[in-house]
């Protein structure tokens, strides 16, 4: 990636135009023929051009996003399923329905937490990636094969252009993402003006209500449908709340996850919160109909099939319900 | 020098000399085994002839030479120097405490460094991980200092007043991580967790040098230490009647202790139970002077992380499970059971 891609002021990508000028020759030099500087998290690797052996030391935000434009993964951390103890690949294998194992020649290093150093080594990988949370592993790694961190915390679709971008799929990433781009114009067109709707996000757990903000495909669509958000949910980073903040978290349409991966349904998520915060059916939104539950893994994904899902999702729900959408 | 000054270098009982030595040879020898089992094992297939051939510098494939010696060899040292450090330490302080239950968490270090490290990743998420080992024996030493000076108001001596206050400041530095952890993301809180687990599963050389430096640094130390460890055995009042200054003394151990237990923790997060267990199971191996003992508990350490961090690696690959973790799953049936087989015998 040049350094310039991922900045967006104007002046920034002057500033960057003028390093790459500078510093672009030298990089170049740094790293063998048929290889590219690429900056990342931990510095500047140099990567193959069309790597063909990635591994990706996160499932859900670094594996699933390459399975989903095509990448060539062989390697990813895995989680096992309680009931059935088998492996699979949080978000490939619920939204892409790609298990990892011989079959799909995609193999498990191990979980999300503590890879197998060992087992990655034995896939002879040309590209690692790791996620910036665990940049402690870059060292021994980069030891086996190139490897780059992914940055924590960028935005969604800058996420996914990274990662595309290192597994050298800049070009797929295009042309999904004006794709996607094309979708939501379509669905603004259809909608109109949406500044006046408040979509909340409303999930609680353990007596308490939690919000991670930047929350994969679900927060893109609902941003770049231009819905407004209740006030707590355009704060900072606080992902638990308390449950006198509860009206706070009131909207016009209100969605809920469930994963039916932990068991959860929507049957068994309505008693839990009945038991600790009966309250929550007097919302507003929740009285008015505007409640509704999504798949939590399918919506959350790091993949356009989830932008595409939720951005239809969404369109559903709100077209003709609300003043100006018809 | 008099006869009571060298009955307390010497330490040890003639008689008892044979069965320490013979500890000494069998723990060797285990961690030597140890060392062999996890130089051939893991998931990257390495028969026998070619892991000799890699380490005398003739690989079958570059991959071979770089799981041996950047992977296996770094992870298998910093394991063995961490587990004997850990060792040391807990040794030191049962016997300046007097104590069987003191290790180093009693002093703060774990839950000092711990602190320090989640605060780290909570608070400055970008940092650079390299700093964690910096925060970790910042926050390790900070701790033991704290508890020092709270346990020693007027400048006197009394290891129950020591043990409560360790045990006191150790609880808050606890909550005050629990709090940092709930105020943090979860992808930070996750990486903090793993780092409390005590894991060494990211040990390169880096890590591997620092702690053999630390224990470099330290011998003198540990050798200056088997003097007044052997009069502390007998109390404080004897130990002051054989001449020992027996603050200065108390002092001097108890900084030892800390700077060991601080360099193993800023390399691999806390160790749990290893400080605690490795003197007792080294107790029960053969009963000997202080520096036998030391010895011993350093073996004794060093072949249990060791060993742990190879069942933690293997055993449920590629599933990977923290040496801490295994430390204690293993460690703690095996010193009850030790307990439960000699109920007579005193720590």
């Amino acid at each position: 990636m040049t350094i310039g891609t991922l900045m967006t002021h104007r002046s920034s990508s002057a500033f960057a135009l003028v390093l790459v000028a500078l510093g672009g020759p030298v990089l170049a030099q740094d790293c063998a023929e048929g290889l590219r500087a690429f900056e990342h998290g931990a510095g500047t690797a140099c990567l193959p051009q069309q790597p063909s052996r990635i591994v990706a030391v996160r499932g859900d935000s670094i594996a699933t996003p390459l399975l989903d434009i095509g990448a060539p993964v062989v390697g990813s951390a895995t989680l096992k399923d309680a009931e059935t103890g088998e492996d699979f690949i949080r978000g490939a294998t619920d939204i892409l329905g790609i298990r990892p194992g011989e079959a799909s020649g995609i193999l498990s290093i191990g979980g999300d937490n503590e890879p197998d150093l060992e087992a990655i080594a034995a896939l002879s990988p040309d590209l690692i990636m790791l996620p910036g949370w665990q940049s402690d592993l870059h060292a021994s790694l980069s030891a086996i094969a190139p490897t780059v961190v992914v940055p924590e915390n960028l935005p969604f679709l800058e996420h996914l252009a990274f990662v595309a971008d290192a597994a050298g799929m800049a070009e797929v990433y295009a042309e999904r993402e004006a794709a996607y781009r094309e979708r939501i114009e379509e669905i603004r067109a259809m909608l109109g003006d949406t500044s006046g709707i408040t979509v909340s996000r409303l999930d609680m757990a353990d007596g308490e209500l939690w919000f991670y903000p930047n929350w994969g495909a679900v927060d893109q669509v609902i941003d770049d449908l231009g819905f407004a958000r209740p006030e707590p949910q355009t704060q900072g980073p606080q992902e638990s709340f308390s449950l006198e903040l509860l009206g706070e978290f009131d909207g016009d349409l209100i969605l809920s996850s469930y994963a039916p991966r932990f068991g959860q349904t929507v049957e068994t998520l309505q008693a839990d919160w009945d038991g600790f915060a009966p309250r929550w059916r007097d919302l507003a939104g929740v009285a008015d109909g505007g409640h509704h539950w999504y798949p939590r893994d399918a919506w959350t994904g790091y993949t356009f099939h989830s932008l595409d899902e939720v951005a239809d999702g969404l369109l559903l729900l709100t077209l003709g319900r609300f003043d100006g959408t018809e | 020098m008099s006869g009571a000054s060298r009955s307390i270098s010497a330490g040890l009982r003639p008689e008892r000399l044979p069965r320490a030595v013979a500890a000494l040879t069998g723990l060797a020898g285990l961690l030597l085994a140890i060392v062999a089992a996890s130089l051939m094992s893991g998931s990257f297939p390495l028969d026998l002839r070619d892991l000799g051939r890699t380490l005398a510098g003739a690989p079958p494939s570059e991959m071979a030479g770089t799981v041996v010696w950047d992977l296996r060899l770094p992870r298998l040292l910093a394991a063995a120097l961490v587990g004997a450090m850990m060792a040391l330490s807990g040794a030191i302080l049962q016997n300046v405490t007097l104590n069987a239950l003191a290790d180093p968490s009693l002093v703060g270090v774990s839950q000092g460094a711990g602190l320090a490290v989640v605060g780290l990743i909570v608070l400055a998420p970008g940092i650079d991980p390299d700093w964690r080992p910096i925060a970790a024996l910042g926050g390790a030493l900070a701790a033991a200092a704290l508890i020092q000076t709270l346990a020693r108001p007027d400048g006197g001596e009394a290891p129950m007043r020591f043990v409560l206050t360790g045990i006191g400041i150790a609880a808050f530095l606890s909550a005050l991580t629990s709090m940092l952890l709930t105020y943090g993301q979860v992808d930070q809180a996750l990486s903090a967790l793993a780092w409390l687990a005590g894991s060494l599963h990211a040990a390169t050389w880096a890590e591997a040098r620092m702690l053999g430096l630390a224990l470099l640094l330290l011998a003198p130390g540990l050798l200056w230490a088997v003097r007044p460890m052997t009069a502390m055995r007998m109390g404080p009042e004897v130990a002051a009647s054989l001449g020992l200054h027996v603050p200065r003394a108390r002092l001097g151990l108890t900084a030892l202790a800390v700077a060991l237990a601080a360099g193993a923790v800023a390399a691999s997060g806390p160790l749990g139970f290893v400080g605690l267990v490795a003197p007792h199971l080294a107790q029960r191996l053969a009963r000997s002077g202080p520096g036998l003992h030391l010895m011993l508990s350093g073996l004794t350490g060093a072949t249990l992380v060791a060993g742990a961090d190879l069942i933690g690696r293997s055993a449920f690959a590629p599933v990977q499970i923290p040496a801490g973790l295994v430390t204690a799953l293993v460690g703690v049936p095996v010193l009850v059971l030790l307990l439960l087989r000699s109920p007579s015998s005193r720590p």
